[in-house]
């Protein structure tokens, strides 16, 4: 049996190779986003889909391209903006929201930030209402500096009426990657932060949020005297600005022109994954890893650290972390099997041992013999084999969502409750960490 | 061979010298604290019925000299003093107690039990033998209308502390009746090692008018012509730091001597009176965080914001990143911040580097 499972890898490897040289890459394993140090945006008004098949109107940042000068669709979360630590960073915010909306701001928590143009609003300078005859002609964009002093993950949201923009959807996030290699470091690794030990293989974007349907109705029928955020009941989740099951297509699928970003995390045994986890919305979402405890390392783009230069060295384990609104974490995750007890591999006990492999269980055998087909009703990411880049066969009908054979480990809140959209079973805060064959390509 | 002289002297100069050592030896912070029915002003011009905290500045209870406010007025430990002593007058139409979340009440004769839900009769201690439909009303001893209990802590230790009343909290901790209670462990050091030169006491917090107004108007619980029967429908519509709300003027001032000039020290104790988590955040500044609920931590952590939990107490130290003046906003980070619904309001204000003219927190009439 063990034989016929490795076999059976090496085929359903081939078959993935094969596939993506038709289909194009297989959902990305990053994160994506724009780069650099100076940003053009647009607040604008558009509307998002949601798994239950609902369309909702939210108010977005947008990008302008730099060679064309034209705003892109509002976007929701806003544009993921990636910078580097000791650039400083030119924010450039035009309000293009609809009549009667108000200003709209952006606020950098942990930066200090220099606001130029616009108007003077509570938290910050604001870019005015849109269709007020400005009297200064900058009153329409507001200007925001600053230079990141530390790398780590932040997010932005506007500081405006930021009750009701934080719900539109006018938040995103803030990457600052490290300078430098650090000291002792690799240049050809990566690194979250200015210390070896916070270097990674692979990183995701994890930002939730969540929305009240009923505010966005408002919204759109301008019953801005209705708007009332004592009644908030949110029925509506988010990763990355996707409910279940739409985090799991790809980034940038033209279904979804105002979500661009998914949220599939994909790995190779033995790696170390990178989870930027932002409470973006203004509820508490208690997500959960299955699979493995994280390592919490940062929190707020600060290192979990006893002193300068030692490292993430007061990193707590668990399993369930809390979305803070307005809070980020850094956690690291890794996956090998090790706890399993047998070769996720099948592998006989003379066989090489693939890449970090969990030397201890080379050549155990798999602890149970399996039911027949017909006497179990199989779960849609079931390849057909227990092995890792396995499979097998399936009965007739059976989705074969699980072409690469990998370990679907279910990452999702834990208030229950929001594993819906709209009520409407599964949708909500749910998505999957698929632990790949090593020969199976992720980016 | 001592003269008579001498030995009357020596005995002078001992007793003198024990009389030193027991006024050196300060052993008791003691407050004469009364409680009211009273009306608070919202920032919307709404008022809102509170029971309110007020200490009695002669300490005799005759007259009542101080205002009562909500949160009540901050009770100071002193470094020296082992022990807080409170004198509470009850001026409220129900029996009363105090708890102090983290500190241990010594004179404390076990929880107050009564016959629900006539509340007609009380039993102290133990469940009344046999009875089991007694219902435990207070934490400890109460004190009845009109009278005055006292509540003592006789090993109190250093930190952020939350007063409530221990008596039907569900009810009367949102009336009201909270306050913060602070020990430093050395003079302007509030832990080991984190000394400061100015402080900021902020308690979160929020009021359900309609609740409120039920109880004041004693048709809620279990009583007859009750209206609303408990606080499960929960809707608060006031969300208040040190009882204000943005825009009332004198929200959260430094009590601090003077202005902060760059790099002094603000020490913010954080509180959470209320019945839901808030998520205190600064803009443009990070804090040290360095305790919660009055135990230091053995490393502080870096944070521009954090998750305050109802009943939780929390210390951050901000450090001023330059002379005066600046300001930074701050505000619950989950977006409280309307009043009765209508933005702007609720819980967000500034932390400036000078001192405001303005009580600080919420005064009643």
């Amino acid at each position: 049996m063990d034989r016929i499972g490795k076999q059976r890898t090496i085929r359903v490897v081939l078959l993935i190779g094969a596939f993506l040289l038709f289909f194009g890459t297989a959902a990305q394993g990053a994160i994506v986003g724009i780069s650099g140090q100076t940003f053009k945006l647009v607040a604008k008004q558009d509307v998002i889909v949601t798994s239950d098949g609902d369309s909702t109107i939210i108010w977005g940042y947008a990008v302008i391209n730099s060679a064309t000068g034209k705003a892109g669709r509002a976007q929701y979360p806003g544009p993921t903006l990636m910078v580097t630590e000791d650039v400083p960073v030119t924010i450039t915010l035009t309000n293009e929201l609809p009549d009667e909306s108000g200003n709209v701001s952006m606020v950098f928590p942990g930066h200090q930030v220099d606001a130029s143009d616009g108007v003077e609003g509570l938290l910050t300078r604001e870019a005015r209402q849109a269709h007020l005859k400005p009297i200064g002609l900058s009153e329409k964009t507001v200007t925001y500096t600053f230079t990141p002093t530390e790398p780590g993950t932040y997010l932005y949201r506007s500081g405006t009426r930021a009750d009701l923009h934080v719900e539109m959807g006018l938040f995103g996030a803030l990457i600052v990657r490290p300078a430098a290699t650090p000291a002792g470091g690799d240049p050809g690794k990566k690194y979250a932060y200015n210390h070896v030990d916070t270097e990674y293989d692979r990183e995701f974007l994890y930002l939730v949020s969540e929305m009240d349907p009923l505010i966005h109705r408002q919204v759109e029928e301008q019953q801005w005297n209705l708007i009332n955020f004592t009644k908030y009941f949110p029925t509506n989740w988010f990763i990355n600005g996707r409910n279940f099951p739409d985090v799991l297509a790809e980034n940038n699928v033209p279904w979804l022109p105002t979500q661009p970003y998914n949220c599939q995390p994909r790995m190779h045994p033995g790696e170390k994954v990178l989870i930027r986890f932002i409470g973006a919305g203004r509820a508490v979402h208690p997500m959960h890893f299955h699979g493995n405890d994280f390592e919490t390392i940062a929190v707020d783009g600060r290192l979990l650290s006893s002193g300068p230069g030692v490292g993430p060295d007061l990193a707590w384990q668990a399993t369930t972390i809390k979305s803070i609104p307005g809070q980020t974490a850094d956690l690291v995750w890794g996956w090998t099997g090790k706890e399993l007890g047998w070769d996720i591999y099948g592998h006989s006990p003379e066989d090489p041992l693939e890449p970090h492999e969990y030397a201890p269980n080379h050549g155990k055998p798999f602890p149970v013999v399996l039911p027949p087909r017909d006497a179990v009703t199989y779960g849609p990411f079931y390849s057909g084999s227990p092995f890792l880049g396995g499979e097998g066969e399936l009965p007739p009908g059976h989705g074969g969502l699980n072409a690469a054979g990998g370990y679907f480990y279910m990452w999702h809140s834990h208030t229950e409750k929001e594993l819906t959209s709209n009520d409407i079973w599964p949708g909500g805060l749910v998505s999957f960490m698929i632990v790949e064959h090593p020969d199976v390509p992720i980016d | 061979m001592f003269s008579k002289k001498v030995i009357i002297f020596q005995g002078l100069f001992l007793f003198l010298c024990l009389l030193t050592v027991m006024v050196g030896k300060a052993v008791a912070a003691e407050y004469w604290l009364y409680v009211n029915k009273a009306n608070m002003t919202m920032a919307d011009g709404s008022k809102v019925p509170v029971w309110a905290f007020g200490l009695d500045k002669d300490n005799n209870f005759t007259t009542t000299e101080g205002q009562a406010t909500v949160p009540g007025p901050t009770l100071r430990v002193g470094p020296e003093d082992t022990a807080l002593i409170i004198h509470l007058k009850n001026n409220l139409s129900e029996a009363v107690s105090l708890n102090i979340l983290g500190q241990g009440l010594t004179n404390n004769s076990g929880p107050v039990w009564t016959n629900f839900p006539d509340d007609t009769q009380t039993w102290s201690g133990a469940r009344p033998a046999g009875n089991y439909t007694a219902r435990v009303r207070s934490f400890s001893h109460e004190t009845q209308p009109g009278e005055i209990g006292e509540y003592r802590w006789e090993s109190f230790r250093p930190g952020t502390y939350l007063l409530q009343s221990g008596t039907n909290p569900a009810k009367q901790v949102q009336m009201g009746m909270f306050l913060p209670v602070v020990k430093n462990v050395s003079q302007g050091s509030a832990y080991a090692e984190v000394p400061y030169d100015s402080e900021l006491v902020v308690v979160f917090h929020e009021f359900d008018p309609v609740i409120q107004n039920a109880i004041a108007a004693g048709v809620y619980g279990a009583v007859p012509g009750a209206i609303i029967g408990s606080s499960v429908l929960y809707e608060p519509k006031y969300f208040l730091m040190n009882g204000m709300s943005y825009p009332s003027k004198g929200l959260l001032h430094i009590n601090g001597e003077g202005p902060l000039f760059q790099g002094e020290r603000l020490l913010i104790r954080f509180l959470n009176a209320g019945l839901e988590t808030h998520a205190p955040q600064l803009l443009g500044l990070y804090m040290t965080l360095w305790s919660e609920d009055g135990n230091r931590f053995q490393y502080p952590k870096q944070v521009y914001g954090f998750e305050l939990a109802p009943g939780k107490t929390a210390d951050a130290i901000v450090v001023s990143p330059k002379n005066p003046p600046w300001h930074y906003p701050f505000y619950d980070a989950k977006l409280n911040l309307s009043n009765n619904g209508v933005y702007p309001g609720g819980m967000f204000s500034y932390i400036r580097s000078s001192v405001p003219k303005h009580l600080s927190t919420g005064t009643v009439q």
